[in-house]
């Protein structure tokens, strides 16, 4: 158990460490940091002058071994817009993203699950058919396209909720509708073959030929089963909403990461932009690790080396 | 003698176009033991499935499963939910994958005891409950001594043991005794001991075969292996392709066969004192789904097949019990038994 545990923090950590190379390599390699920013108008001194202030003369390995050092401390300059140490301005960002992640991250699954599970019981149905056509609607509607309709809906024509920021409750529910729509429309799918293989699964039907009731069968052996295929589809998932919230952000003028990114890009504000790709990285990481964790856990049968 | 336990009459299952069985008749007594035989795809395991109606999804059947005075191609949910596992119980292929990985032995013991024993099954919700804290203990102590039953050495550690932590000999005891927890008046063995080795797979059979003649239980006992069933089952049906092709006292029958494919079995079998290249393997393969005509179906790798193979094969009385589908026996010599003296498993036509 111990072992398997340690054999997947260190997978997550070669991960983050390719990461980190990786967006290393992205900022030096696909062009020279000082052009990109300080613009091509530029003169040649100011170029000199901006190397030497952040060690862009020195050679690769010597900058990485620095770039290195400093994400060590945490220091990854400062944001060129504002002046503030860049991982302050991330995590002032990082705040209203997770508080607007976690709760669609419920609702997501809160929907999803049983919607999946509904079809899957009807496989063949009607029911199961309108069930698809649903997802396919939800998911095909550009989150974009959606947000504004509910503004336009909630908002203007009604009155009822606020379109800006994030000052109240009130002002979580439409871009938690937003992402939650099209999430949790792919998320029933996933769930609905997960639960599908569940109750296929010849151990599952085993059960049923032992004469345990439908309905044992289905919650207590089928289920589970399906839950722990869902795991994994899970946390990919759960590690993509903070990159996805980018579109919604930006319509409902969200003060979190994906509207910050936006923002920097445009300013070309290099130092944050780093953090965010890093930052999103990470949650990617993070959330799979903890899926893998939670199935050593809950799965028996991944426990086996070590019994 | 007593009314016939079980009585299958003209019963066939289709899968879409593919019938997979063709006009089956057997029954069985209580207290009598039958094998079924035949080659891999023969419809082995489509039958016994379908006898707790489990065919499969897609699947047509015809005809009837009488279990008694209950038509089970009939029956409505509730009454074989109560029969399987309880009444008929059904040891299934590959005991491996037919365990819940993600529950412990004991765990999966106790539920089906909770759900299945004349002992604790009565209780109302059971169903969906499964059982309390307070039946823990003698649940426990139920399914130990089912272990035991079934063979088990280390019941103790098998109880706290998850299915992929057990050998296959000992995922085959505890489908055993799991199949005993409903004390079933007939049990259906579906190839119990097929992937173990020669000495597990008697010690397995004999605990099977003592249990059930105990309690003067049913056994239908499915398997390929001839010598095998000659030392445990009284009768003997042989399938081919979905058809029977020959029924009747195993012994008797094995030394004798009639039907050419028995024949055919029999000397595709390797025997202890058989010398280097004597086995015959059969020529040929089981016909396609689409080849199956209402002929017999075996004329096609026969020896001995004639144009009058092509009508529909005969039953060919040996003797009282004994019948073989081959049109090249005489149809004459003994007139079909008179009901009341002879044995109740002769065959229904
Ligand atoms: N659910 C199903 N759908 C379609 N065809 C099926 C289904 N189940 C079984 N069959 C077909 O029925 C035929 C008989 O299968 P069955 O499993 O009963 O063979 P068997 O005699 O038990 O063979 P084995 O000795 O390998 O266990 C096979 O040709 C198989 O393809
Ligand atoms: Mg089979």
């Amino acid at each position: 158990m111990k072992t398997l545990c340690l054999r997947a923090c260190g997978r997550a950590a070669v991960t983050l460490a390719l990461l980190i190379t990786c967006v290393f390599l992205g900022l030096h390699l696909t062009g020279d940091p000082a052009t990109l920013i300080l613009g091509f108008e530029a003169t040649p001194d100011d170029v000199a002058a901006f190397k030497l202030a952040r060690g862009l003369d020195l050679p690769m390995y010597a900058q990485y071994w620095r770039y290195l050092g400093d994400l060590m401390h945490l220091d990854l300059g400062k944001s060129y817009v504002t002046g503030l140490p860049a991982i302050e301005v991330f995590l002032s960002a990082m705040g209203p993203t997770l508080h607007l992640m976690l709760p669609t991250a419920l609702v997501t699954l809160l929907i999803g699950i049983p919607l999946g599970i509904v079809a899957a019981l009807h496989s063949g149905t009607r029911l199961d058919r309108g069930l698809l056509f649903v997802s396919v609607l939800g998911f095909a509607v550009p989150n974009f396209f959606f947000g504004l309709l509910l503004i336009l809906f909630f908002s203007v024509w009604l009155g009822w909720l606020p379109t800006y920021g994030n000052a109240s409750w009130l002002h979580y529910i439409m871009p938690i509708m937003t992402i939650a729509t099209s999430e949790a429309a792919i998320f029933s799918r996933m769930a609905r073959s997960a639960m599908l293989e569940g109750l296929n699964l010849p151990c599952v039907q085993a059960a049923y030929m032992r004469g345990i009731s439908r309905q044992r069968v289905i919650w207590f052996h089928a289920f589970p089963n399906a839950l722990i295929s869902l795991l994994t589809v899970a946390g990919f998932f759960l590690g993509t909403l903070t990159a996805g919230a980018v579109i919604t952000e930006n319509i409902f003028s969200w003060p979190g990461i994906g509207r910050l990114l936006v923002v920097s890009v445009a300013k070309r504000d290099i130092p944050v932009v780093q953090l965010i790709v890093l930052g999103v990285g990470c949650s990617l990481i993070v959330a799979n690790l903890l899926v893998d964790l939670l199935s050593l856990v809950v799965n028996p049968k991944l426990r086996r080396t070590t019994r | 003698m007593s009314q016939p336990l079980l009585q299958i009459q003209s019963f066939s299952v289709s899968f879409g176009a593919f019938r997979v069985l063709n006009n089956i008749h057997l029954t069985l007594a209580p207290g009598e033991s039958l094998a079924l035989v035949g080659e891999s795809g023969s419809g082995k395991s489509v039958l016994a499935r379908s006898i707790i109606g489990c065919a499969g999804a897609g699947a047509r059947q015809e005809g009837t499963v009488l279990f008694r005075e209950t038509n089970l191609t009939s029956a409505s949910d509730q009454t074989l939910t109560s029969l399987r596992g309880g009444k008929i119980s059904l040891m299934l292929q590959d005991a491996l994958s037919a365990l819940n990985p993600l529950y412990t032995i004991g765990r999966q013991m106790m539920e089906t005891i909770a759900l299945k024993h004349p002992a604790f099954a009565k209780g109302a919700g059971r169903a969906w409950k499964g059982f309390g804290r307070s039946d823990k203990p003698a649940l426990r102590a139920m399914a130990l001594e089912l272990l035991h039953e079934a063979g088990m050495d280390r019941a103790e550690e098998c109880f706290h043991a998850f299915p992929h932590q057990l050998s296959g000999g000992m995922c085959q005891r505890v489908m055993l005794a799991l199949a005993l927890a409903g004390e079933p008046d007939l049990l259906i063995a579906d190839e119990p001991t097929t992937a173990l080795d020669v000495v597990v797979q008697k010690q397995i059979l004999h605990r099977l075969t003592q249990n059930v003649r105990a309690r003067r239980a049913a056994l239908l006992l499915i398997s390929h292996d001839l010598h095998l069933v000659s030392e445990f089952t009284d009768r003997i049906a042989v399938l081919y392709a979905g058809q029977i092709m020959e029924t009747g006292p195993t012994r008797k029958l094995l030394a004798n066969p009639r039907h050419p494919y028995t024949r055919g079995l029999l000397e595709a079998m390797p025997k202890a004192n058989t010398p280097k290249g004597s086995l015959r393997p059969i020529a040929g393969e089981v016909p396609a789904p689409w080849e199956r005509d209402q002929g017999c179906l075996f004329r096609g790798r026969c020896p001995k097949a004639l144009a009058g193979c092509a009508l529909p094969p005969q039953e060919y009385v040996v003797e009282n019990g004994w019948a073989s589908f081959c049109g090249q026996l005489p149809h004459t010599t003994i007139p079909h038994a008179p009901s009341g003296g002879g044995p109740a498993y002769a065959l229904c036509s």
